[in-house]
């Protein structure tokens, strides 16, 4: 993957972060179960870096809280993103980052499903379908360039 | 070393052809030589002669060591030893020298500038040398070193030779300007640009002011990083500072310099940006008004748009000040181009002055910083915006829009105020309605519209009419008592702002108080007191009311106490000496002892009361006749004697306390009081007791006693509790007997007693009472002492399962020190086992969650005793991340497993990545969300670990 010295998007809209998940006193009753919501996938993922610029993908909007649906019952999370352009080459890339943020950080009973926000890219089947591709998500993986692209937009250690 | 003699043999020829330049032999000749002319041993003339061999040789090297040898001979001669006549011949010898070789006409360099020190050198000489040297010696083919010589020339002369520089005149300029034209050498550069303010300050430039700007701004924005290897500590700031200085130091810079900080302000580097502004503003202290006036729109226009665009705080502040320097420097000017100016900004600006507006901040920040510029801008802005701040506030129903606008009104007003401290708010038509929006706004249900209020009233104190100070001192009175919540540290600055200026009305106000009854009141009051504890004409009055409130009624009495024990802001501090002038602790305990209704004692009291006793007492001189008076009063209820006995026995110092009998009591309350607080403090009294015995047959019969008495009860815990405080106030001092005290915990631990376990941590445990403060031994290592006491005694338990046993070690853990380097629980094996075996077995949630902690402190400060034993300890922690009980105890657990991924050795951690990862699996599905937040990220960092990057 070739990040180029020029930026496609040089200027992308900036939005405002949401404030920290409030803590409720439900979640401080070690009794009560609390079931996987919206939220706190959105969490996960909202602090994924941009590959392109020092910014999260929330803040890009690349990730709403609104575009997530999670099922706890049938075990299903789905992650619709926003690509900031419509021809944005990252797109794949983003989709894997989430991917593979999920996928280590989810308990493994859960099927992730991350997908463009229908409209939002031009070659939105071609993403989907890569994104939806098991081997080929595996085989990307195995890319010793891309895997090392996929852990610096997802290292959380580098933010701040 | 050579050997140098006293009559010039060490100047002949011989010896001269083996003097090189590379060692200093030249300079330990050279001294010889000024210390032979200044005696007048000989004179230079004969020098000269004798140097004649190197001087006249035909090798280059050989002159520049003759050369190198008279330069410095002339540095080390005084100025009176060469006659001008000698001077002129030299100078002339010099100036054919700059000419010579470039590796003698660099040492020549040196000469000239020793010569040029010479006072008395003849005017034509100065003139000749500096001529040669801006026609001969071209500056930027030299090396640093010696640029730095000719600058080093060039300052000297300016500072000797003014006169001879003004015969130059414009010469001396072009000279300058070719020489430092170019110069990249960064102390070279911090050197010129110091001399440069004086040189700019004392030359004419004439028509090279251009030329010379140019020399000086190419520089602009100084771009520099120093080298780590760089030894000069040279910074980029250093350097930038210098050069904003040089470029502000004249008048005539200022219309090439706007221009070209305005270019540099837009480009998109920010130290351009704050170089720029720094320019900008100190100019306006040298720079003629009328060159700012001429570049006002384009300066207004660049400097609004940084600070609409920054969201960084310190560079909108920065851009603000200079902005609030240049309208100040603009109102200096022609008053009509000023006023317009002025108003031509508050125009444009004052559409976005509404709080929904996008730019409502950043526009009510530019005005507030013209307003602060001069009175006319305060005036004009104010006049403009004022009124349409006012009908917003008035119309707006949101309650935080209210409180920013009024926030934004007092600004402008404090800003009138400032640039006019003598306004008067009657006839300015737009701020006389402020003071009555602010007494409004007090009366508002918004939290944050009150404290605008109120703090806008803080500020426009003194220029409040009458009748409004008036009412404002009303509503003070009544507010004063009452619990206004978060607006309480307002009112109380207020109080203190009032107190400062107008002290009389402010003693008016709190004696038409009164001294109110009802407990909450007394509480608030004497909170609001606080405000004026600083001003000495009130302390007799707070002093008085809090004698008053202490002896009063019971519930008061506590409040007086509380307030007087929490010596957090300092009150006690200030009022103690006039309390105990007053005798306030006779007054106090005489009203204490007639207290006789159990039910009426609360904790919160009898702490106060003891709180308050030892702070007065501890540092006062006459503790002893004080305790002696009063702990022998007759007390109408024991509870109330025991917490007064205490609270006069801690802070006494070593060897005062005589009185033993008292113990007997102290241990009676202690095991059978029925208030739990009096059966602690007794204890604790009597640790620092028994701490504090110098005699020690007196201490063993003393021992001896508590021992027996706590054989005679079977108030089992209780006794165990006495124990562990003669254990804590023995084993600090270092006592031989403490062994034997702690041995029977141990025992007690050994029979199951959960409460001894809780003992042994109390003996580790850092304590107020009894501690250095109030005059305690406490041996350093007492601490590490006792754990491995302990540590070796419970090794030999075999029962492992028992719940004291496991708490024991728990608790030991829990305060075991391990700050330090000697951290005794890194070293011993037998303490590892037994923690090892607690974090195993131990299912005492918050035992646990302690433990835990310790190992969180014990990774981040210890991280290479933590890789030691890494697997051990991990997989514990991988067992704790699953503890069913408590959700904190998991957290912790995986706060561990997320710490030590960035505190531990990779290659430590990588054998253990894969299991780590397989047993969060299960930690990410928690049923708790929290444990999964932390959970996930752990497992995120812990793919990581390895991962390319």
């Amino acid at each position: 993957m070739n990040l180029g010295d020029q930026l496609e998007n040089q200027n992308p809209t900036l939005y405002v972060k949401t404030a920290e998940r409030s803590a409720t006193a439900q979640e401080y009753d070690d009794s009560v179960v609390d079931e996987f919501d919206q939220r706190e996938i959105f969490d996960l993922i909202r602090n994924i870096n941009d590959p392109e610029h020092p910014l999260t993908l929330e803040e890009l909007h690349v990730v709403q809280l609104d575009l997530i649906t999670i099922e706890n019952d049938r075990n299903s999370v789905h992650v619709s993103f926003t690509p900031t352009i419509p021809h944005c080459s990252m797109a794949t890339l983003i989709g894997l980052s989430i991917r593979v943020k999920l996928l280590r950080c989810l308990p493994s009973r859960f099927k992730v499903k991350v997908e463009v926000t229908p409209g939002t890219h031009n070659a939105e089947t071609q993403v989907n379908k890569q994104l939806a591709d098991k081997e080929r998500v595996a085989a990307a993986l195995e890319n010793s360039h891309l895997i090392k692209v996929i852990n610096q937009c997802i290292d959380s250690r580098r933010r701040g | 070393m050579m050997e140098i003699d006293n009559n010039l043999m060490y100047l002949d020829e011989k010896f001269l052809e083996n003097v090189s330049s590379d060692d200093q032999n030249y300079i330990e000749i050279s001294k010889a030589i000024a210390k032979d002319i200044s005696s007048k041993n000989f004179t230079i003339l004969e020098v000269i002669e004798k140097l004649a061999y190197l001087l006249l040789n035909k090798s280059h090297e050989k002159r520049d060591i003759g050369v190198l040898i008279l330069s410095e001979t002339l540095n080390d001669l005084p100025s009176a030893t060469l006659d001008s006549q000698q001077l002129l011949v030299l100078s002339n010898y010099f100036c054919e020298k700059l000419n010579d070789h470039h590796q003698v006409a660099r040492s020549a360099l040196k000469g000239v500038l020793a010569l040029i020190k010479f006072s008395n050198i003849p005017s034509e000489s100065v003139v000749n040398l500096i001529t040669c040297i801006f026609n001969q010696v071209t500056c930027q083919q030299q090396q640093p070193q010696d640029r730095y010589v000719i600058f080093q020339i060039f300052e000297t002369v300016l500072k000797d030779h003014i006169n001879e520089v003004n015969l130059m005149g414009i010469d001396f300029v072009y000279g300058v300007i070719s020489s430092i034209d170019g110069e990249r050498n960064p102390k070279n550069l911090i050197y010129l640009f110091d001399w440069m303010q004086t040189f700019l300050k004392i030359v004419k430039l004439g028509h090279l002011t251009e030329e010379m700007f140019e020399v000086l701004s190419c520089y602009f924005p100084v771009d520099f990083k120093p080298s780590i290897s760089d030894k000069n500590n040279i910074t980029r700031e250093d350097l930038a500072e210098g050069l904003c200085k040089c470029l502000t130091s004249i008048a005539e810079f200022g219309q090439y310099a706007i221009p070209v900080t305005l270019e540099k302000l837009d480009s998109s580097l920010k130290i351009a940006k704050e170089d720029s502004l720094d320019v900008l503003k100190i100019g306006c202290k040298t720079y003629q008004t009328e060159t700012y006036n001429q570049f006002s729109i384009e300066i207004w226009s660049q400097i609004q748009k940084e600070i609409f665009n920054t969201s960084d705080d310190d560079f909108k502040h920065k851009c603000l000040e200079t902005l609030k320097e240049i309208i100040h420097k603009l109102s200096l000017g022609d008053q009509k181009n000023f006023e317009n100016s002025v108003l031509d900004i508050t125009d444009t600006l004052k559409g976005n002055v509404l709080p929904d507006s996008k730019l409502f901040s950043q526009s009510s920040d530019i005005l507030i910083y013209v307003a602060r510029a001069s009175e006319v801008s305060a005036r004009l802005v104010a006049k403009k915006v004022l009124p349409l701040l006012e009908n917003t506030f008035k119309i707006t129903n949101n309650p935080k829009h209210k409180s920013v606008i009024l926030h934004t009104i007092i600004e402008f007003v404090k800003a009138v105020i400032e640039t006019n401290p003598k306004v008067d708010f009657s006839s300015f038509e737009e701020i006389a309605e402020v003071p009555s929006l602010c007494l409004q706004a007090t009366s508002d249900q918004d939290d944050h519209i009150i404290i605008e209020g109120y703090q806008g009233l803080t500020e426009i104190l003194q220029y409040l009419p009458k009748n409004l100070s008036n009412i404002y001192s009303d509503m003070l009175r009544q507010a004063l008592t009452v619990n206004m919540g978060q607006v309480k540290p307002v009112l109380k600055e207020s109080l203190r702002k009032m107190a400062k200026i107008c002290p009389q009305e402010v003693e008016e106000l709190i004696l038409s108080i009164g001294k109110p009854f009802d407990n909450v009141c007394v509480d608030n009051y004497l909170d609001s007191l606080d405000a004026l504890i600083e001003f000495a004409q009130f302390e007799e009055y707070i002093i008085e009311t809090y004698i008053h409130y202490s002896t009063a009624n019971v519930g008061s009495c506590a409040i007086a106490l509380r307030h007087l024990s929490d010596n957090s802001t300092g009150r006690l501090d200030h009022i103690n000496q006039g309390l105990m002038q007053k005798n306030f602790i006779e007054t106090l305990v005489h009203f204490l002892a007639q207290i006789n209704n159990d039910e009426l004692l609360q904790k919160d009291f009898l702490k106060a009361i003891n709180e308050f006793l030892v702070n007065s007492l501890k540092n006062e001189k006459k503790q002893k006749a004080i305790y002696l008076a009063e702990s022998n009063k007759k007390f109408c209820n024991k509870n109330i004697y025991a917490t007064v006995l205490s609270g006069l026995i801690i802070p006494l110092q070593r060897e005062t306390f005589e009185d033993y009998d008292k113990i007997d009591f102290l241990m009676d309350c202690s095991l059978n009081s029925a208030e739990e607080f009096v059966r602690e403090i007794s204890m604790e009294v009597i640790g620092n007791i028994l701490n504090k015995i110098d005699d020690d047959s007196i201490l063993q019969d003393k021992l001896n006693k508590i021992k027996n008495f706590c054989g005679s009860v079977n108030e089992h815990d209780a006794k165990i509790w006495l124990a562990s405080w003669v254990t804590k106030g023995l084993m600090t001092r270092n006592h031989p007997k403490a062994l034997e005290w702690t041995d029977m915990i141990l025992n007690s631990i050994k029979n199951n007693n959960v409460e001894a376990a809780m003992g042994l941590g109390l003996v580790m445990k850092e304590c107020s009472v009894i501690s250095p403060k109030y005059y305690c031994k406490i041996m350093p290592l007492y601490q590490q002492k006792f754990f491995e006491y302990c540590t070796t005694e419970l090794n030999q338990v075999s029962d492992t399962h028992n719940e004291a046993f496991l708490n024991a070690v728990a608790y030991l853990f829990e305060h075991a020190p391990i700050s330090s380097k000697q951290a005794t629980v890194l070293k011993s094996n037998k303490g590892l086992r037994l923690f090892f075996l607690c974090l195993e077995k131990c299912t005492n949630s918050s035992l646990l969650e302690r433990l835990l902690e310790k190992i969180l402190l014990l990774i981040a400060c210890h991280e290479s005793f933590v890789e030691d034993h890494l697997e051990t300890i991990l997989l514990r922690i991988l067992d704790l991340t699953k503890f069913e009980p408590s959700m904190e105890v998991r957290i912790k657990a995986l706060t561990c497993l997320r710490l030590v991924t960035t505190k531990c050795k990779l290659y430590k951690l990588l054998p253990l990545k894969n299991k780590v990862i397989q047993e969060l699996a299960i930690c990410v599905d928690d049923k708790k969300r929290f444990v999964r937040r932390v959970a996930m990220e752990c497992r995120s960092l812990w793919y990581l670990l390895d991962a390319p990057i």
